[in-house]
């Protein structure tokens, strides 16, 4: 009888094990891993791109042959336009209008910048740039890896208007597919003059990030391209930093729910991410995800810029003392990078740091060439709106970047500067003449604005809320990075948060009942024994 | 002076006092690393240990109030004034003088003197309940905007629940403090352990003031019997009955039982027929009210059943109204007091 129940049993586990063994198989290929969709079209087979091609703009017109309305939604993007309209202020910012603590300007030093603008042969920045044919398919969509651009948005290199270098364009058309990393990365990992310059958390290492670096675009895991946060429709792309959301209250997306995009971590974890553990889900109404997911920037083995100092540009030697404000309010490593050349001052690099954090709910304003400094001796190149009494504000990681930049001192303006030269001729940039007064002449009147002629020097703070390099959860930041005097949050207030002394008043006052009531006891006490022995006697 | 141990807390109530004091030693040490007055311990391993804890003296709270209502002992904390000045008093200065004791003598009806009632009443009712209150409303944080309740009183939410800690350490050093206030220091100690309490063998102690009540419907009796034993007893020449007495009259069960609560006697003359009830229940009544003190019986009649009865299920005495004179009553007083006091010593 015992025999018989056995072999039923037995028999019982064998019917699972091919269950078991597809389960775990499946379970092991590649953590849920997002598959590009397999693609009814190989390009390589298209009559339209057997080439040959002279130019990009030849090239724009074959994809255009298929894909019709392409070029006329790209133009409207804020990749083509470099323009946003602040919707609440009604202001003007995007790349064209505002100042960076990088370079400062693009319309002063248009034929540098304009190499990381999706057209061809941007030169003018009042230029609108109506040909449909101008539009630059290839520098987001090829697939080769070895496409490149150069001043004014040309995919060729040019000397005068002699071509001396000039792509195979049939190969790179028939490569084409949807954006990678690296196609994003082309412009978004080397802003600010180099790579990891200026975001912190947007470099060269997640062109093939492993799992400790980002665990959603793990190249070996989920694998994710920037498209599959930064989802777009019509070629416009969401998840702009001019106007971030600081939180997605509306949770998962999914079709007929949904704030078209996919740029927030809500918009797949939802609000309550945190199965088992309601406590951290109590954090979500006033914390941002990436706050405690980021625990450190510039991970990746790239270092990142943390200050420019212009005042050195000019000179032969540099700086080499680790500036207060730095240790203050920005970003110190133990290992500080100091870089210098004469035509660009002294900047600092520096990796794995610790972000700073400031309540934040999405609205960032941003100051113009044009507009007047506030009174003291920083200013907010871009403000930070966020406050604790704001619902919609959120504790956010930043990456602060400080420079010591060129001003008007006399209309206490910041200036755009000519810093690089517009030709092989031009003698009023920067780093030819090494003149601030001509070359922010220059700048200034690319700008519009009017200039003194007398150039001082202002400390400038630019902030980048951090939301890439998301680290896998074991290492997130703990309770304890946080909760504790003197942790992260210093500095962050009108939050009560436990674990750090939050009234020091009423823990005054609590301590005094304490001490009050100890030593009534002992005095109590010293007077029995001693009163009692006395009457005994 | 020979000595004898009377059962003073009972097993549970022991469980009870002894956990929770351990549990509340340890909410405080988790508490001050929440609060982030200490550093000891990982914050994240004190902030879940102080919500397990907090959370175990609930529950053992929520099974203390079932008790207390089951065995009727919630009573012990009904606040009184009665003899209040005299313990302020005698704590403020009698207790420095050896030779003065409590002027409160604890019984296990009575086992809180009068300021120890108020002391565990601001307890009971303000400082834990606020704690619980402000706590639980701290841990479900994630709630408030299904109660309307606005995210900003986070911080008015934890610093009433920091005032009542810190008044819940004040209360915890006294109450340490007080438990070595006695004579040996260990000895209250040693109770709250055993359960047993050293209670004096003293003689019948005829000096001080004792309390008679007297339920009686007959005005004209009860003056007589106020008339004949109220006051000093100068003058009345009778050595049998403590040297001073204060008799209180009501005049049905219903009074009778309002007051015993209240006040505690020494004995109680009682008349079984009564407007509001009748017979043995009366005394039934009564005697749930007043286990611990004597209680003389009256009927108009002699009924032999009644008065087996009666004194079977706990009366001292059966007394018939027309036969009484003064000296008899006095004798049936002072052989009840004898009596008590001799089962009681047992």
């Amino acid at each position: 009888m015992v025999r018989a129940i056995n072999w039923r049993l037995v028999g019982f586990f064998l019917c699972l094990l091919p269950g078991c063994i597809v389960g775990f198989v499946g379970g092991a290929s590649g953590e849920g891993r997002v598959d590009i969709p397999i693609s009814t079209t190989k390009h390589r087979m298209l009559s339209a791109l057997a080439g040959p091609f002279q130019s990009g703009r030849e090239v724009t017109r074959a994809c255009l042959s298929c894909h019709t309305e392409a070029a006329a939604m790209v133009r409207k993007d804020i990749h083509w336009t470099w323009e946003f309209t602040d919707t609440t202020s009604g202001k003007v910012f995007g790349k064209k209008h505002v100042l960076n603590a990088f370079c400062g300007s693009t319309v002063s030093n248009f034929r540098e910048c304009t190499t990381c603008h999706p057209g061809f042969g941007w030169q003018d920045p009042e230029d609108r740039q109506d040909a449909d044919d101008k539009v630059d398919c290839l520098v987001c969509h090829e697939q080769t890896g070895g496409y490149k651009k150069y001043n004014y948005g040309y995919s060729e290199l040019r000397y005068k208007d002699k071509i001396l270098k000039k792509p195979d364009y049939a190969a790179l058309a028939q490569s084409v597919g949807r954006p990678s990393r690296a196609n994003c990365g082309f412009c978004h990992f080397r802003g600010g003059s180099g790579d990891g310059a200026k975001h912190g958390d947007l470099d060269s290492s997640l062109t093939h990030p492993d799992r400790f670096l980002d665990v959603h675009m793990n190249a070996s895991g989920l694998d994710f391209g920037c498209i599959i946060c930064h989802t777009s429709n019509g070629h416009r792309i969401t998840g702009s930093r001019y106007r971030m959301k600081a939180q997605d209250s509306l949770g998962i997306d999914r079709p007929g729910k949904t704030d078209h995009t996919r740029a927030s971590c809500a918009s797949c974890h939802g609000n309550t991410p945190h199965p088992g553990n309601f406590k951290l889900d109590d954090h979500v109404n006033r914390v941002a995800c990436q706050t405690c997911h980021i625990p450190v920037m510039a991970r990746g083995g790239v270092e990142t810029m943390v200050h420019w100092d212009w005042r050195t540009a000019g000179k032969k030697t540099g700086n080499t003392d680790v500036p207060d404000i730095l240790r203050q309010e920005g970003h110190i490593a133990e290992k500080l990078n100091f870089k210098h050349t004469s035509t660009h001052g002294t900047s600092i690099w520096a990796e794995n740091l610790t972000p700073r954090y400031a309540w934040f709910n999405g609205r960032v304003d941003y100051v113009g060439p044009g507009d007047k400094l506030p009174d003291g001796d920083s200013v907010q190149l871009n403000h930070i709106h966020g406050e604790a009494r704001d619902p919609d504000s959120r504790i956010w990681p930043f990456k602060r970047m400080w420079a010591v930049m060129p001003y008007d001192s006399v209309n206490r303006h910041l200036v755009a500067n000519h810093l690089l030269k517009s030709d092989v001729d031009d003698r009023e940039a920067f780093e030819v003449s090494g003149d601030w007064q001509r070359s922010v002449r220059v700048g200034m009147a690319a700008a519009g604005v009017p200039f003194s002629g007398e150039v001082g020097f202002v400390k400038a703070v630019m902030n980048f809320p951090l939301t890439h390099m998301v680290a896998p959860k074991e290492l997130s930041l703990t309770c304890k990075d946080c909760h504790r005097n003197g942790g992260r949050m210093d500095g962050v207030e009108g939050i009560y948060m436990p674990g750090r002394k939050n009234n020091p008043l009423l823990h005054v006052i609590g301590r005094g009942f304490v001490v009050l009531t100890v030593s009534g006891t002992l005095m109590h006490a010293t007077m029995r024994v001693i009163l009692r022995r006395r009457r005994r006697k | 002076m020979i000595k004898h141990r009377e059962i003073f807390f009972t097993r549970y109530e022991r469980f009870w006092h002894w956990s929770q004091a351990l549990l509340i030693t340890c909410l405080i040490i988790t508490g001050f690393h929440v609060t982030g007055l200490l550093d000891w311990l990982d914050y994240e391993r004190a902030a879940r240990w102080h919500r397990t804890l907090a959370f175990s003296l609930i529950w053992l709270w929520i099974f203390t109030i079932f008790w207390h209502l089951i065995t009727g002992e919630w009573r012990q904390y009904i606040p009184t004034m009665e003899k209040m000045i005299e313990v302020i008093h005698y704590y403020s200065r009698g207790i420095f003088n050896p030779n003065l004791s409590h002027p409160f003598k604890k019984t296990r009806r009575l086992k809180h003197n009068p300021l120890q009632r108020v002391a565990y009443l601001v307890l009971n009712a303000l400082i834990s309940p606020v704690l619980w209150i402000s706590g639980l409303l701290f841990v479900y944080y994630k709630e408030w905007p299904k109660m309307g309740i606005p995210s900003e009183w986070l911080s008015v939410v934890a610093g009433i629940h920091v005032s009542m800690a810190y008044a819940m350490i004040c209360f915890f050093i006294l109450h340490f403090y007080m438990a070595f206030v006695s004579d040996p220091p260990m000895a209250l100690i040693r109770t709250m352990i055993t359960g047993y309490l050293e209670v004096d063998d003293v003689e019948l102690d005829l000096d001080r003031e004792y309390r008679l009540l007297v339920v009686e419907d007959d005005p004209l009796f009860a003056m007589l019997v106020k008339e004949w034993f109220d006051g000093d007893a100068d003058g009345k020449e009778d050595k049998m009955l403590p040297k001073k007495i204060t008799v209180s009259l009501v005049e049905n069960l219903q009074q009778a039982l309002e007051i015993l609560p209240r006040v505690s006697f020494d004995w109680i003359l009682l008349d079984l027929s009564l407007p509001d009830s009748d017979g043995l229940n009366t005394f039934r009544a009564v005697k749930s009210k007043a286990a611990d003190t004597p209680i003389l019986m009256m009927a108009d009649r002699e009924n032999e059943e009644m008065q087996s009865r009666g004194i079977h299920e706990g009366a001292q005495d059966f007394l018939i109204k027309h036969n009484l004179s003064r000296r008899m009553l006095a004798r049936a007083f002072r052989f009840a007091l004898e009596r008590h006091w001799f089962f009681q010593r047992r």
